[in-house]
């Protein structure tokens, strides 16, 4: 009876070593295709902001700084032209981008509160030196105050803003350029982050054209300027 | 009686012994599984010139994502999004990719204030 159950205990047990070891090549394996990417989205949420300076200057009072102000103006006319000068602090990015992340695309939006009374391009360009934001005026910008400087065709990109038939042709929306080459730069290392300028790809024209756009010091947060990057590690 | 169990029980004993012994070796058998092994093998993309992410709000918070620019390769897959304002607050949402990609819209399960900075982690699994 006893070398009976002891016989019944191993048969037990070498079926159960059995089913164990016979599972081992049936054990799924679930290789679906994975995608991931990350995006760092920085906002000029009010005043209070830490994560980007923007500011209008204005030919026409070419020593006063408009730091302050809730919007700024891209206005081609005669010689009262206006720039816009925006910036955004990468390294407020939570992760940080690592310089060698694969940056996919970086977008800059601003909110457009108002358009000109015609179709016009408005050209971004990398500033090429360092600005303050309560500090910059039409006089020391780093561009200088020559009108269509840099030329047109260094631009990084250039979008269509302005009533009639054109790709944003009403107020109250975002407008967004491109800047993923500069972006690319700047989270390598390559090139310097002084942030942004933007004007008219035509200034001094003859008959006065202004869009407008909202600042991080206008009071709705939904319509901060934003840098919108987004990349893979 | 128990001179027959002993001769039983010690070749049991034997035999559970051996069994062991097989199951001892069975980190250095050679296999021939198919779908199973080790080592690194990098993992299938169906996008591999990224996306556009666009937040969507209600007020001052993030209640949607827009994707943009999601490749036809993903479609019927499963998008999944998360933002995290880096402030103690964050949420996902997940739909399937519309068949021929292209851009969508994700809700979020709750709305997450809108901060300097957000974090936006867009995970596409499959198809």
């Amino acid at each position: 009876m006893r070398a009976g159950s002891v016989l019944l205990a191993v048969a037990w047990f070498v079926s159960m070593m059995q089913i164990q070891v016979g599972s081992a090549d049936s054990i799924p394996v679930n290789s679906a295709k994975l995608t991931v990417y990350r995006s760092c989205v920085l906002s000029g949420t009010i005043a209070a902001s830490t994560s980007m300076v923007d500011a209008g200057v204005s030919q026409a009072t070419p020593a006063v700084n408009a730091g302050a102000a809730v919007t700024m103006l891209l206005r081609s006319s005669g010689v009262v032209n206006q720039r816009a000068y925006i910036q955004f602090d990468l390294t407020k990015c939570t992760p940080v981008i690592p310089a060698s992340a694969t940056v996919a695309n970086a977008t800059l939006r601003v909110w457009v509160t108002a358009v000109a009374t015609a179709c016009r391009t408005q050209d971004i360009f990398p500033a090429a030196a360092a600005w303050g934001e309560t500090t910059i005026t039409w006089n020391n910008q780093p561009f200088g105050t020559a009108l269509n400087n840099p030329a047109s065709g260094t631009r990084t990109d250039g979008v269509n803003v302005g009533a009639a038939v054109c790709t944003y042709s009403a107020a109250a929306q975002y407008v967004s350029w491109n800047v993923t080459a500069d972006v690319v730069k700047f989270v390598a290392g390559t090139m310097t982050n002084n942030g942004w300028m933007i004007r008219d790809d035509v200034e001094g024209s003859g008959t006065a054209r202004t869009n407008t756009y909202g600042t991080s010091d206008a009071v709705s947060v939904p319509h901060a300027p934003q840098l919108v990057v987004n990349y893979n590690t | 009686m128990r001179r027959k169990a002993m001769p039983i029980v010690g070749a049991a004993a034997l035999l559970a012994a051996a069994l062991f012994a097989t199951v001892g070796h069975a980190s250095s058998l050679s296999t021939t599984a198919q779908s199973l092994g080790a080592g690194k093998s990098a993992v299938a993309k169906c996008d591999a010139d990224g996306v556009t992410t666009t937040q969507v709000l209600t007020v001052n918070n993030v209640t949607s994502v827009t994707i943009a620019g999601i490749a036809a390769a993903c479609g019927t897959a499963t998008l999944s999004v998360t933002v995290n304002n880096n402030a103690g607050s964050n949420s996902t949402g997940s739909a399937a990719v519309p068949g021929g990609g292209g851009s969508m819209t994700v809700a979020l399960a709750a709305g997450v204030p809108m901060k300097d900075s957000d974090q936006v982690d867009v995970t596409i699994t499959g198809p």
